[in-house]
């Protein structure tokens, strides 16, 4: 059977889907990143590739913030960013979609489509208030399971008002709030509705947001504030059937498209490759006043790639395997 | 006497010329200097924004080489700038360094107040050779800014991925090294013949896109994190507004020419503020966008430093702008991090969108 792979290397999650020639995925990982993007993955690889068996993978694509280091460890043919992934792969499950939302581990995005192209979009510029990771850390600090965290807020009668406008500022009010007595459930439907008055603020910016109104990231499996969205919306919001692994759907759609397009051998090394051992070391370079932090990563003690060196002089060294 | 001076993106080459001429001992603070950064930030008030922290590192890594005179060239208006050199001069001073601080207002400047300002450093030299300087200096601004300019539109159709680069990289670190009018002048020639020389790709349509924003931010390539290469190799063509010569055209050489005629940019920006100035280049910034759609720019970049307050007031006009004439305009604002991923997503993502946006609009009139 011949299947793409598609994987988005994110700050909270590394997501990876196998999918065959009809678009249908097959497998899917969610996996938290949790610091390691490295060794995350190549289990993520290793786990799919035990399970599949004999796949063969006809074309890669990586997207995330760790894309770069993805499609170095895998041997990537296409290599995207977040916004064009999510958007690809919205359309391709909602043809109709004309605006998504989408609110990830440490950054959240709205796109705009117009005839199913990309028409705006916005990400979050300075402040990471309202994203999954504050959420998160919320959550741990209630002592609640992530996962119930927005059945909590479903449960709210009068949702307490909580400052949205940054994290430092929701932390404080929330305690505040808490100590003064107010419940757990309304304090958690604030903070719902604070991050979503704070997304719409920030990122919408007073943009008409039309329907279809996908809803997708990590944060769509909460459904307190998928309601929270619909409270202030007055709209309905879709969460699509692979809402948390849609950046890698997209990629493997690229990845699709990209083999038909060209036609090229995919560059995937294989899952066996991701059995061996990647390990990287940062070298400070102070070869000039620029003090850059390369990276260079090895496996089985021969250098794969190095970045981050603003001269060249490092990366230019890089070799593919 | 030694003197020292800011960065402002590609300006030390044409401070170079104006003082190699005067025969001036002067040290440039290191270029693109990430050490230099960081004694401005630990100097500096904390929401102050990125142009003020780079500045003053600049100053103080000059002084700790050995300078004893600074000069510098702010300008006025309701942006904080007017005030940055008194406080930038009383941070030195509180760190215990011996200066002699010699600010050049250029807004509303005459060509008496100019002199005078400079005077401690004109002592002995005859007016011919000052004159000479002065021109010679202006001459470098605009050839450098050519240079720059003219890579811009190689970089994006270059057959052989890096090659203006390599150029640009040769140019740099050439002309720190040499000095004099006629030396470098020779430098700036021979990186434009060198980029001439480079191979294209043919039948290559880049799509166009136009920064505006904050001066500092678009001119210097070190705090802007290379926007201009890095959307070049995403093979679009990049048009920058504001560059050390438009500066200088705004500060300087318009307070020469006796006709006064009111710039293009803020006369089409009235129809979204009214007032002629709301500090720094804000109101330009809109003028610009708006000259931007009206050419058929496929999308508009801002940028602008953490804080600045003309920028947010300009941006607030591009909903309507953007509307108007149905072009993306996206905003960046940049601070003192060092981790590219966010930046290198977004303007990726925009360029992805441009580039389908225009197969999508070329597709529509095939079909019908």
């Amino acid at each position: 059977m011949e299947c793409y792979l598609g994987i988005d290397v994110g700050s909270v999650s590394t997501n990876l889907i196998v999918m065959d020639q009809n678009e249908n995925v097959i497998k899917k990982l969610y996996l938290r990143t949790s610091g390691k993007p490295i060794s995350v993955l190549t289990e993520g690889l290793c786990m799919i590739g035990d399970e599949l068996g004999d796949v063969s993978i006809s074309g890669v694509g990586t997207t995330g913030s760790g894309r770069q280091l993805a499609s170095i460890i895998t041997g990537a043919d296409i290599v995207k960013n977040e916004i064009t992934t999510h958007a690809v792969a919205a359309r391709k499950l909602h043809p109709n979609v004309k605006t998504i939302l989408e609110i990830g581990g440490q950054d959240s995005k709205i796109i705009f489509l117009k005839n199913g192209v990309v028409s705006d979009f916005a990400m979050n510029s300075v402040c990471a208030a309202g994203t999954g990771s504050f959420l998160d850390r919320q959550a741990q600090r209630l002592q609640i399971p992530i996962e119930e965290f927005g059945s909590y807020a479903l449960r709210s009668h009068s949702p307490t008002r909580i400052a949205g406008r940054c994290a430092v500022f929701a932390e404080s009010d929330m305690i505040h709030k808490q100590q003064t007595g107010h419940n757990t459930e309304d304090i958690i439907c604030g903070l719902c509705e604070a991050l979503v008055r704070n997304y719409l603020n920030n990122l919408a910016k007073g943009k008409e947001i039309e329907e279809t109104i996908l809803f997708q990231g990590g944060v769509a499996a909460n459904v307190g504030i998928k309601a929270a969205f619909e409270r202030i919306l007055g709209k309905k919001v879709v969460i699509p059937i692979y809402y948390d692994v849609m950046g890698a759907y997209g990629a493997a759609l690229l990845a699709k498209s990209n083999f038909a397009k060209g036609g090229a051998k995919t560059r995937f090394y294989g899952f066996k490759n991701a059995k061996n051992k990647f390990e990287t070391r940062g070298i400070d370079c102070s070869d000039c006043s620029n003090c850059c932090e390369v990276i260079e990563i090895t496996s089985n003690e021969k250098m794969l790639a190095r970045w981050g060196d603003k001269c060249g002089k490092w990366s230019n060294k890089s070799v593919a395997m | 006497m030694k003197v020292t001076f800011p960065h402002m993106g590609n300006i030390y080459i044409a401070v170079k010329v104006l003082l190699d001429t005067l025969e001036i001992d002067y040290c440039i603070p290191p270029v693109g200097s990430r050490t230099s950064l960081e004694k401005g930030i630990l100097n500096s008030p904390e929401f102050m924004c990125l142009p003020f922290k780079t500045i003053l590192g600049n100053f103080i890594s000059g002084l700790e080489d050995g300078a004893d005179v600074i000069l510098f060239g702010g300008g006025c208006g309701q942006c904080r700038q007017s005030y940055y050199g008194n406080l930038q001069q009383e941070i030195l001073k509180s760190l215990g360094y011996k200066f002699t601080y010699i600010p050049i207002n250029f807004y509303n400047i005459s060509y008496r107040d100019f002199f005078e300002k400079l005077s401690p450093l004109m002592k002995g030299k005859s007016r011919i050779k000052i004159a000479k300087a002065v021109t010679a200096g202006l001459h470098t601004v605009f050839k450098v800014d050519a240079l720059y300019a003219f890579s811009n539109k190689i970089r994006c159709r270059e057959l052989v991925e890096g090659s203006v680069d390599v150029v640009m990289k040769k140019f740099e670190k050439d002309v720190q090294k040499e000095s004099g009018f006629i030396n470098i002048s020779k430098a700036i020639n021979t990186a434009k013949e060198e980029l001439k020389k480079i191979e294209l790709k043919k039948n290559y349509h880049p799509i166009k896109v136009l920064l505006v924003g904050e001066i500092f931010l678009l001119s210097d390539h070190f705090t802007n994190l290379e926007i201009e290469r890095k959307l070049g190799q995403m093979g679009v063509e990049v048009t920058n507004t504001m560059g050390v010569s438009t500066w200088i055209r705004h500060h300087f050489i318009k307070r020469l020419i006796p006709i006064k005629k009111q710039d293009k940019s803020i006369k089409l920006a009235h129809e979204y503020i009214h007032t002629n100035d709301i500090g720094g280049h804000g109101i330009h910034t809109v003028g610009n966008a708006v000259i931007g759609s009206r050419k058929g720019y496929d999308g508009i970049i801002q940028i602008y430093p953490f804080t600045c307050m003309p920028e947010i007031i300009a941006e607030c006009t591009f909903d309507e702008i953007r509307e108007k004439y149905d072009v993306p305009i996206m905003t960046l604002i940049l601070d003192e991090m060092t981790g590219e991923a966010g930046y290198v997503t977004r303007l990726e993502a925009f360029a992805d969108m441009l580039f389908m946006k225009r197969e999508n609009i070329h597709l529509k009139p095939a079909k019908a």
